[in-house]
């Protein structure tokens, strides 16, 4: 039985429809990403778990339990907030214990169960400040430990490092991770960060529209997209649009509307048929003599240079196609300038041809 | 230099006529007002044996206290919602609960004397702290707005997804972060309405006399300090409550 169920779920803004049929199951103990861009329903999915949200139509199952018509504070569960939502007037401890109070625990109960999620958190000795007396990380921290204490069902984190420094948002990225094991607890967490998802998620949703486009692994999600949105959302990847040649199989020819004859792999193809080639930025090789094979080769000249240190970032011009190749900063590729003849290649199975998305 | 003089200016305008207040009230002259010829306590005394004056009080501190209150109790919510759920007509309706302030309160009086009678109503108490009521809520629906205009709806949110119902939110987390707007509110109706003369001017009996109709009512037959010693009194008991709730509740009404 998934620990997280949404049938269908229909919710309106007025004339505007925020999210569109929505199924998605999660497994216990599972963290799942709610990725897209703004405006794509992922904050008004969580939500709509949360209670916060009616709905027009569809259901919520938590475990065992249709909680579509349960209101929030009888759902059980832990909400992170991308403000943290501290109350501002309660010390740690008693925003810590301020559910189990509500579930009227006995004192002593709270005070060993609020010391508990304090410890998970890794946060001592500041149970008696106020919120505006921490820190960001420690804010956050404090408001995992706010989730977590009263042992909910589910947890729901909505952008919840959003608001801190990147390098605190890579610490409390592994520290969420951390703690979701730890506590072992079914996670829902919303991000518009790829590389959160990315790193964060046992599973992905990616959504555009109020619809979810593709659920799969980080790996599924990067390496075999399903369709052009997830493609150009997830990634620094060519888009080359074309229509098929041929289609033999799982290879695909196809003629690039810049000209380029292109082959890659997708599945049978019609002939004519609208298609669009995704090929990683970082699976392009940029050499300076052409290869033995003449497939997905072809003569170019960089224009255009960004230097990242780790990686550069060098555009090319092949052809009436703009093709965009990340290298890391080895001696080679740090001695490209603009101007600089070469040749860009990649394997075929690196190009994944997708039939194009309908405007 | 200039901006000291201009401050002290402001103040002697401010306070200017309080002070003469005080001054009169320990001046031994028996006509009001009169040059000072010597400090007395006579006039403070004399209160205690006018019946009518500590029996005006009384009302009146009923009067203010129960019309400050209704006017706290219906404020809040008010704001919260207009604060809270963005009301088609939202600014109409925060114009509309200001109304009272822009009709003349001797109308407002009049009005009210017409609603009682029209329903049959004696006067009593209650017309009068009704109308009290309706003409401090300007001010306890601005200062809840006012505490309202930062408040972090998240709050709530998170309140409820911790288990907290509607009420109990209301109670651990909307008002505690809101208590020093609402017990301003509070306080300012209170004065207000303790001191105010023509709402009441149509609708109070012998019985009813607030302490402002009382005074007056005593200045028409009497001219001495009795009366500035009864102002200078309320003087202190407002400037008292208001430091005491400063002091107790570290709240700022002036700022």
């Amino acid at each position: 039985m998934p620990a997280l169920e949404l049938n269908n779920l229909t919710k309106r803004y007025g004339a505007a429809l925020a999210l569109r049929d929505l199924s998605l199951r999660v497994e216990d103990g599972e963290l799942v990403c709610l990725l897209g861009p703004s405006g794509c329903g992922k904050t008004t999915t969580l939500r709509v778990i949360a209670g916060f949200e009616p709905i027009e139509t569809g259901a919520v199952r938590i475990g065992d339990q249709d909680v579509t018509r349960v209101p929030s504070q009888h759902r059980d569960i832990g909400v992170v907030f991308q403000s943290y939502a501290l109350f501002p007037h309660l010390t740690v401890d008693e925003n810590v214990g301020f559910g189990l109070k509500m579930r009227r625990k006995p004192r002593a109960e709270i005070e060993q169960a609020v010391r508990e999620a304090l410890r998970i958190v890794r946060l001592d000795d500041v149970g008696g400040r106020l919120p505006r007396q921490l820190s960001g990380g420690q804010q956050q921290r404090v408001a995992l430990a706010r989730a977590i204490a009263i042992r909910p069902r589910l947890l729901l984190l909505d952008e919840p490092l959003s608001n801190l420094d990147a390098k605190l948002r890579d610490e409390m990225r592994e520290e969420i991770r951390r703690i979701q094991r730890t506590v072992g607890i079914t996670t829902v967490f919303v991000t518009h960060d790829q590389l959160e998802a990315l790193a964060l998620a046992d599973r992905m949703a990616v959504m555009d529209h109020g619809r979810i486009i593709q659920v799969g692994t980080p790996t599924e999600i990067y390496e075999r997209p399903a369709h052009e949105f997830v493609a150009s959302f997830i990634g620094q990847a060519n888009l080359l649009r074309g229509r098929v040649l041929e289609s033999d199989g799982n290879a695909v020819r196809f003629e690039t509307a810049g000209g380029l004859e292109v082959v890659g792999e997708g599945g049978a193809l019609a002939r004519g048929s609208e298609v669009i080639g995704v090929i990683k930025s970082e699976r392009i090789a940029l050499t300076t003599s052409a290869g033995i094979d003449s497939t997905n080769s072809f003569a170019t000249r960089v224009d255009s240079r960004t230097y990242l240190g780790a990686v550069l970032v060098l555009g090319c011009a092949v052809g009436g196609e703009r093709i965009t190749v990340v290298r890391p900063n080895d001696p080679g590729a740090a001695a490209l300038q603009i101007g600089d003849p070469g040749f860009v290649r990649w394997r075929t199975g690196d190009c994944l041809v997708l039939p194009a998305d309908r405007p | 230099m200039i901006g000291r003089l201009y401050l002290a200016l402001i103040f002697l305008f401010v306070c200017g006529p309080a002070a003469m207040i005080l001054f009169d009230s320990f001046n031994s002259a028996t006509s009001f007002p009169s040059p000072f010829e010597h400090i007395t306590l006579h006039w403070y005394l004399a209160i205690l044996d006018h019946d009518e004056f500590l029996e005006a009080m009384r009302i009146s501190a009923i009067v203010a206290a129960a019309a400050a209150a209704i006017a706290t109790v219906l404020s809040v919510p008010a704001a919260y919602a207009l604060t809270r759920r963005k009301l088609r007509g939202g600014h109409a309706l925060a114009t509309l609960l200001v109304g009272p302030l822009l009709v003349p309160q001797i109308v407002m009086g009049l009005a009210m004397l017409q609603l009682l009678s029209l329903a049959h109503i004696e006067l009593g108490l209650g017309g009068l702290i009704a109308v009290h009521a309706v003409y401090v809520m300007p001010f306890t629906v601005r200062l809840a707005l006012t505490g309202l205009a930062h408040f972090n709806f998240a709050l709530i949110e998170a309140a409820k997804s911790l288990g907290a119902g509607r009420l109990r939110t209301v109670w651990h987390v909307t008002l505690p972060l809101i208590r020093t707007s609402v017990i301003a509110g509070f306080t300012f109706a209170f004065i207000l309405s303790f001191v105010d003369l023509p709402l009441s001017l149509f609708l109070t009996t012998p019985r009813t006399a607030t302490l402002p109709i009382q005074v007056f009512a005593y200045m028409e037959s009497r001219l001495d300090p009795l009366v500035a010693a009864v102002g200078a009194l309320v003087l202190a008991a407002a400037i008292g409550l208001t430091l005491t709730l400063e002091r107790v509740f570290r709240l700022r009404i002036a700022g």
